[in-house]
């Protein structure tokens, strides 16, 4: 199955149901809509961080999200609030945590990259490129001391799949045959680049070749082919047969770390079939699950929920004097 | 083929010591790993093994005997093992004995090989037996503990303190790795994310840093940039600083550099006796600690104790005394107290602390004693500036100077990559003369 795009068999194995459709936009709407919020508050300097966003991310992560269990581990490189709000975590504490405030998810103290959600079992958030990839290694090499079946989902960049450490985690993993699944986001990012998906040249779904993990490249625009993936490769690594590495070809449109990057000319530029967001709106239109209004009523409800959530993180206190020494030790 | 056994030094200011006993008897033959003789300086007990094997054809120098200089043929082994030549300009010996960590040939498991059950008793277990009861302890006592480092299950790891554990505990929780990369101590860091308790075996602290440095970033910060959500529970352990003959960064003690991290406790354990408490409290520690351990203090045997340790972060007095506060830990102890009895012969009666754990640093107790004494030495093996021994002499100065007799005086490895030659070796790290010296000087007021 290495390096062959997912044909139409694929998606249809995943029967999504009108439900889960309509949960999946409104998960991918919700991280689209917080992301477009954080970067406002970033551009007035509300956030006084970097704030990498995953705008054009949104079905790799929901569509991996979705196939996992609650009790599988999750980790992330720097790029975490997709992830976060896709495992459930409340969008005001991740919004608090982006300003720097007390009610933040680690009261102030962590910022986009440090945010970990341990009974959600959701690992942070580790900005060092690619040393999420060991520690998600560790999260799996629990679950198989343990003696549980969780699988770990660990996400990085197509950058941090270029590490050293990577590839040796790659190694481990597969000599212990861990059940962790490698979701490498390759969003293309180099400025000006153009993208045929499906066929961008690349080795990343072929990285773990010599350590014979198989791996795939997905089109990670599409939430079902996502899933369908993701399915695959969680079922092998709950059956005890190793870990896999699913390459998502998306599309970054915005400039990394929320900072606006010189472009080529087409980086900023929207393409409607390259969002994820987009595609899922008009499928369910398209398939009549719910119609324009209630599509309204449901985007309206996300808007709000990202509004407040923007709004309490600008107002809410900021950590108090004693909090710079607490919670140093354990 | 006859060769002779020479007295091996024990630490490169060693001159002389004492044989106090053979483990071979003349005729007898032995193999590689047997023990041969048991050496004692002033402070240790050191059991010397058979680098080939061979038979013993004559002991030259009877048990008991005191003051024998290093480098003095102490038995002659005939046969065995392939030519070796000697020249007189080798500082250090190079026969059929040497200090067992210096040769790295392990010898094939012998469990049975300290069956002397009465030796145990007189002496109590070697810093490395130490080190591996508490392990097993803590290994028995919570499943969730487990070793994971280089060779650790077969061949029980380059300081062989895994002895005995791969039997007990089977390869689940004797994880044998073929090296230690950065993903290894990535997964280590992971697993204590999920709330195991792995404690890492690292061949050599200094050459493992770079590797080491990403995972224990992110294990000695996360609990505070979570703000308390994570602990990290996780101890790094392994021998650290100068071991015979090897150079640059693996020789090199870590110990200033780790103690400077927060959310990092660094342990330090001279003694056998102290030993095995201080790893068991770090294992216990819901926190990353890293333990600093020595390769020549790992065959040290000492009289067991009855003192405890008072948990990570309390020192304790190695020894008594009036007119001088010596502040060391690890390997440095043991040249402190070597000096402090040099001294004492002399008249001086210097108080030794042993630190113990370096973060959190007992600056009380190192207060205290120099309150009493009115002087301050430090002494530390690793390189000096902006080192262990500045941050007590600042904590100790900042309390005011009306106590102090004399300046606080610090001695410290020379601040260069370790060398090679012996010789250069030697010069590169405090001895027990260099402390003497320093400590008569300064309270004679010369």
């Amino acid at each position: 199955m290495t390096g062959s795009p997912p044909g139409p068999t694929d998606v249809e194995s995943v029967l999504l149901s009108p439900e889960e459709d309509i949960a999946a936009y409104r998960t991918m709407l919700l991280i689209r809509r917080f992301e477009e919020k954080a970067g406002q508050l970033y551009a007035l300097q509300a956030i006084h961080g970097p704030c990498p966003l995953c705008i054009g991310q949104e079905a790799a992560i929901v569509g991996m999200m979705m196939e996992a269990r609650a009790t599988d581990p999750v980790i992330t490189g720097y790029r975490t609030h997709g992830a976060l709000l896709a495992r459930g975590v409340d969008p005001r504490r991740v919004m608090a945590e982006l300003t720097g405030r007390k009610t933040g998810l680690s009261s102030g103290k962590g910022g986009t990259v440090r945010m970990f959600a341990p009974e959600l079992r959701f690992y942070g958030g580790h900005g060092s490129a690619g040393l999420g990839a060991p520690l998600g290694a560790g999260l799996a090499f629990a679950a198989r001391y343990r003696g549980d079946d969780s699988v770990t989902l660990c996400f990085f960049g197509d950058g941090a799949a270029a590490r050293g450490r990577v590839l040796e985690t790659y190694k481990a993993a597969a000599r212990w045959a861990l059940p962790i699944v490698f979701v490498v986001d390759n969003n293309t990012a180099a400025p000006g680049a153009s993208i045929v998906l499906g066929s961008v040249p690349s080795a990343i779904s072929e990285s773990g070749k010599p350590f014979a993990i198989p791996g795939e490249q997905v089109d990670g625009i599409d939430v079902r082919r996502v899933r369908a993936a993701g399915r695959r490769a969680i079922e092998r690594a709950r059956r005890g047969d190793g870990p896999t590495v699913l390459e998502m070809l998306t599309y970054r449109y915005r400039g990394h770390g929320g900072i606006p990057e010189q472009t080529g000319g087409g980086a900023e530029r929207r393409l409607e079939d390259a969002d994820p967001v987009f595609k899922m709106r008009a499928r369910i239109l398209a398939s009549a699950l719910m119609s324009e209004r209630e599509l309204k009523a449901l985007e309206k409800a996300v808007r709000d929920t990202v509004v407040a959530a923007a709004q309490a993180a600008r107002t809410a206190p900021a950590p108090e004097r004693d909090a710079l020494l607490a919670s140093l030790e354990a | 083929m006859r060769r002779e056994i020479l007295m091996p030094t024990v630490t490169p200011s060693m001159k002389d010591g004492k044989i106090s006993r053979w483990h071979v008897a003349e005729g007898q033959a032995v193999a590689a790993g047997d023990l041969l003789v048991e050496v004692a300086t002033s402070t240790a007990t050191f059991e010397i093994e058979a680098e080939n094997e061979g038979r013993v054809e004559r002991i030259l120098v009877p048990a008991g005997t005191e003051g024998v200089k290093v480098n003095t043929p102490i038995a002659i082994l005939f046969g065995g093992g392939e030519a070796r030549t000697h020249t007189a300009a080798l500082a250090q010996p190079l026969g059929f004995a040497s200090l067992e960590p210096t040769m790295r040939r392990d010898p094939p498991p012998r469990p049975q090989r300290r069956s002397t059950a009465a030796r145990v008793e007189d002496q109590g277990p070697s810093y490395r037996e130490a080190l591996r009861d508490a392990l097993a302890a803590q290994m028995r006592a919570d499943p969730d503990v487990f070793l994971i480092g280089v060779d650790v299950a077969q061949n029980r790891g380059a300081p062989r303190v895994a002895q005995g554990l791969l039997d007990e505990f089977g390869p689940a929780r004797v994880v044998s790795v073929p090296t230690l990369d950065e993903a290894l101590f990535g997964i280590a860091v992971g697993a204590a994310f999920a709330g195991l308790k792995p404690v890492v075996e690292v061949p050599a602290w200094g050459r493992v840093m770079e590797a080491l440095a990403p995972a224990l970033a992110s294990a000695a910060q996360t609990f505070y940039l979570s703000n308390g959500r994570l602990p990290v529970p996780i101890v790094i352990r392994g021998p650290n600083g100068f071991s015979q003959g090897m150079t640059g960064e693996d020789a090199r003690c870590v110990a200033a550099t780790l103690a400077q991290i927060p959310g990092l406790k660094v342990v330090q354990p001279a003694t056998a006796s102290t030993a095995g408490a201080l790893l068991g409290a770090a294992i216990r520690d819901p926190g990353p600690v890293a333990v600093l351990e020595h390769e020549q203090l790992y065959p040290v045997r000492e009289a067991p104790t009855e003192a405890g340790i008072g948990g990570l972060g309390v020192a304790r007095l190695a020894r008594t005394g009036t007119d001088v506060t010596i502040a060391a830990a690890g390997h440095a102890l043991t040249v402190a107290l070597e000096a402090a009895n040099a001294l004492s012969r002399n008249g001086i009666e210097a108080e030794v602390v042993d630190l113990m754990c370096l973060r959190p640093l007992d600056r009380e107790t190192v207060a205290a004693s120099v309150a009493h004494t009115g002087r301050l030495v430090t002494v530390e093996d690793g390189w000096g500036d902006l080192g262990i021994g500045a941050e007590i002499v600042a904590s100790v100065v900042a309390r005011g100077l009306q106590g102090l007799r004399s300046a606080p005086l610090r001695i410290a490895g020379t601040p260069v990559p370790m060398p090679y030659a012996a010789e250069l070796q030697a010069l590169a790290l405090p001895t027990d003369e260099q402390v003497t010296r320093a400590v008569s000087a300064m309270v004679r007021g010369a």
